[in-house]
């Protein structure tokens, strides 16, 4: 075989198993209005609520105070980000890399590194649901959607968090955590149309009986048009539509909560399919079919002396029909945490947790196919964290491990220690080390999938086929941080990291056979996954936000990474690392937030994103613009424009065929609140 | 599990606030002086027509001295108005207005007061359905404040049309 031939294929064959495929409180002495109380205490009770108090970032207290690197995106900053998922808000945050394909695949979404179509590394919570399928281990976002006025916050943070959130953080966390159904009461309704997003409605409706008891529902559609391909291949359209609900109910020291959501989508997909009689390899433009619903639900107790215990459980069941197999899952899970104070000076988290996520594989083709076809993957798992406070408001050591035993590799032990200074009340620097790892997925251990080589002299197939002898990746991460306040309007947020990993999955050494298909009998020359790659990632960001004025928020990042992994074998031999390295070395992000007199909103963002060279995507400069504007009468206008900087460019390549690039758009849309 | 749970176990108590109170916190001191005027609250919730006023606050103090600043030399319906910082629990239910801090236990002070005529004020998002009364919230840089009408009711504190009007929403 040729090298660039085979290269070719087995790229081809890889990507297709894819398949599937704080703020700041300004000191009132920088007040630039009034002279405060006594300015404030005169004034009508109608106006006060007009008063700028604060940066609209605003982060929860507790940011500041965690020792570890954390970003968080408000309602607000969801909001004046123009974005229309959470993938696309996510190129916001600092050391996370966000890529498009087309419209319809699954975001690139990474953090420190090893970001792919089906990034393996980063763990997402929803409402505390994982939102991830032992599949591939990943997170399939355009499944993962609810509707973005009820999200209260984002909270991502960057590096091993695998003390406290089990396994597949080995990258990062990104918690979504909605809104309350106490502060959704009413109705709200959204209607926007543009040239990519054809349209997107959504309608929520939320009340409550004043005595505790809360809800929402709401439903969405969403209806987004092709990217731009130079070959032609419209294949990238999205229609879907989800409906969802949450009660809370609140009664003295207890709290229930229970939502859910369920989703129907359609996918555009471009799939390569080989076939055995005749020997034909083809492509094949033709939408995935998806659909589930979850249910969870919470109960807390509030618990004398600060403590307090939570017991969630949900059951979320997916549906996937491709044309290369499909899959129906349903993962059930039940888990309990107890936060307490045991000792003066130590505050103390522990817990437990069980999951069970039967799968059932659909083949559609013999090119494509999971053995066995019905299986079921278990989890236990345990943690327990201390903080001990060393010197009262100075310095706090925690100190924690989990244990987790699952039905691929075993007993899993993630240990974290991490320790947290407080010089002084405007500045905390903290540094930590942590053991995470990821788990093999389905698609590393079952998976065969095949695909047309060549058919004269003699017939070829390749082949990439599941081990079950793999081990999970390991990473071991040290980071340190620092955060201050410098000036009162003036925050800065640094943090470095050093992560060693081992045991990543590669194609291995392969083996040739004959073997016979629907007939045909030929030469299968088979690749197995191996944990063959040892590698390091470095690199640091830097992240400022600038008040300068009541009506004017600057914030900016800047992230730096270098991937340390062994060289890339030529072309004749598959392997997984043109992926792992086309993560971007530096990315910018410029933000200006404009609040101006009488409901006028102006949200400028600038992003620049360095090549991937790997895959041969040059670097790209790019601006998206937001303007909304308050009608009153609860109505609301907003403008946006995305990647308005040129007509299209290229963010990830996605073979077969050249990469699809992500187009300039501008959407309208029209929101009514009562 | 919820980083809320995380951030609480690997989180030192919050630093000292600063010496000044946040604009935030004498906006919020405004609002507290207009609910005082705006609230009726029954004849008995005073020992004496010239008892005072009092505002309580519980919570690791963000007010500096924006609460005292406010109310100074102000009084209402002939009370003179007095800021009290973390009463002992025995007391809570002689304060006129009860401000409770995000990071107290709300349950518990709510229990404390129940059936008092005690305008409660708080600034989590579970105050109003454990039964506070009044609750600050921040939208878009700007301190707003919900009602729960029925916890007003449920206390025999009467709530002026304009507080109502003003309120960013009123739960029935």
């Amino acid at each position: 075989m040729t090298g660039d031939r085979m290269l070719h294929m087995m790229r081809a064959v890889t990507l297709r198993v894819v398949l599937v495929a704080v703020s700041v409180s300004l000191p009132a002495s920088l007040a630039a209005q009034g002279s405060g109380v006594a300015t404030y205490k005169s004034m009508p009770l109608e106006d006060l609520g007009n008063i700028i108090v604060t940066s609209v970032s605003k982060e929860p207290a507790e940011i500041s105070q965690t020792p570890a690197a954390i970003y968080v995106l408000t309602h607000d900053d969801l909001a004046r980000s123009g974005a229309t998922s959470v993938a696309d808000a996510l190129r916001l945050v600092p050391g996370v890399e966000v890529a498009r394909i087309d419209t319809s695949r699954n975001w690139v979404v990474g953090i420190r590194g090893f970001g792919d179509q089906f990034s393996k590394s980063v763990l997402v919570l929803i409402d505390g649901r994982t939102a991830y399928t032992p599949l591939w281990a990943g997170v399939h976002w355009p499944i993962q959607d609810t509707l973005l006025e009820d999200v209260e916050r984002i909270e991502v943070i960057r590096g091993p968090g695998g003390t406290i959130w089990g396994a597949n953080a080995e990258n990062g966390v990104i918690n979504i955590i909605t809104r309350k159904a106490s502060d959704t009461h009413g109705i709200y309704a959204s209607a926007a149309t543009g040239t990519v997003e054809h349209a997107i409605a959504g309608v929520r409706v939320g009340g409550g009986n004043g005595r505790g008891l809360d809800y929402r529902a709401y439903i969405k559609g969403i209806n987004r048009a092709p990217q731009f391909h130079t070959d032609g291949r419209e294949f990238d359209t999205w229609a879907s539509g989800q409906a969802g609900m949450r009660i809370d109910w609140t009664r003295g020291r207890d709290q229930l909560t229970v939502q859910g959501d369920a989703y129907k989508s359609k996918l555009g997909e471009s799939v390569e399919v080989s076939t055995y009689a005749p020997p034909a390899r083809f492509l094949v433009d033709d939408p995935v079919d998806l659909s589930g619903a979850n249910v969870v639900a919470k109960w807390h107790r509030t618990l004398p002396n600060r403590a307090d215990v939570t017991v969630r459980s949900y059951v979320d069941h997916t549906y996937r029909l491709g044309t290369d197999f499909g899959e129906r899952r349903t993962t059930i899970d039940v888990d309990a945490v107890h936060h307490w104070f045991p000792a003066p000076r130590h505050e103390m988290v522990w817990g437990a947790g069980a999951r069970t996520s039967p799968s059932k594989i659909i083949q559609t083709y013999s090119f494509s196919n999971f053995d066995p076809h019905e299986e079921t993957l278990n989890i236990f798992s345990a943690f327990a964290q201390d903080a001990a406070t060393l010197v009262e408001k100075r310095l706090v050591a925690t100190v924690g491990v989990k244990l987790e035993h699952n039905s691929y590799t075993g007993a899993e032990v993630q240990p974290s220690a991490r320790v947290m200074w407080t010089p002084s009340d405007n500045a905390t620097v903290w540094g930590g080390v942590t053991r995470a790892v990821r788990v093999p997925s389905r698609v590393d251990e079952d998976i065969t999938v095949e695909s047309l080589f060549q058919v004269t002299p003699s017939v070829i197939y390749g082949a990439i086929v599941g081990n079950r002898e793999l081990e999970s990746e390991r990473v071991l991460g040290t980071e340190v941080g620092y955060r201050a306040l410098l000036r009162p309007a003036l925050y800065l947020d640094v943090a470095a990291f050093h992560n060693d990993y081992d045991n990543i999955v590669d194609l291995g050494k392969p083996e040739s056979r004959t073997q016979t298909t629907d007939g045909l009998t030929y030469l299968a020359v088979r690749f197995p996954w191996t944990n063959s790659i040892s590698g390091t990632t470095r690199g640091f960001e830097v992240a400022p936000k600038w008040q300068p004025a009541d009506r004017l928020e600057l914030r900016g990042s800047y992230s730096f990474i270098d991937l340390q992994l062994p060289p890339t074998p030529p072309p004749s031999t598959p392997s997984t690392l043109p992926t792992l390295k086309a993560t971007p070395s530096h990315q910018v992000v410029g933000q200006a937030m404009i609040t101006l007199p009488h409901g006028l909103q102006v949200d400028p963002v600038y992003r620049y994103v360095s090549s991937r060279a790997s895959q041969n995507i040059p670097p790209y400069h790019t601006a998206d613009v937001r303007v909304a504007f308050d009608m009153g009468k609860g109505l609301a206008l907003a403008v946006s424009g995305q990647n308005l900087l040129q007509a299209h460019h290229a963010e990830w390549l996605r073979a077969p065929g050249p990469a699809v690039e992500i187009k300039r758009s501008v959407y309208v849309r029209l929101i009514w609140k009562r | 599990m919820v980083l809320a749970t995380v951030a609480a176990c690997i989180t030192v108590a919050p630093v000292a606030s600063a010496a000044d109170a946040t604009r935030e916190y004498q906006v919020k001191a405004a609002y507290v002086f207009n609910f005082a005027n705006f609230a009726e609250l029954p004849a008995a919730a005073f020992a004496a027509a010239s008892a005072p006023f009092e505002i309580c606050a519980v919570g690791k103090s963000k007010w500096g001295t924006a609460l005292d600043e406010t109310v100074r030399n102000e009084q209402v319906g002939g009370h003179p108005m007095r800021v009290v910082y973390d009463p002992p629990a025995a007391r809570v239910r002689s304060c006129h207005i009860l401000i409770v801090g995000a990071d107290v236990d709300e349950v518990g002070l709510l229990e404390a007061v129940k059936g008092a005529p005690v305008l409660t004020v708080g600034e989590s998002a579970d105050f109003l359905p454990r039964g506070g009364i009044l609750r600050f919230v921040l939208e878009q840089g700007r301190v707003r404040f919900d009602v729960n009408a029925k916890a007003a009711a449920a206390a025999g504190i009467s709530l002026n049309a304009r507080l109502l009007q003003v309120a960013r929403e009123v739960q029935q």
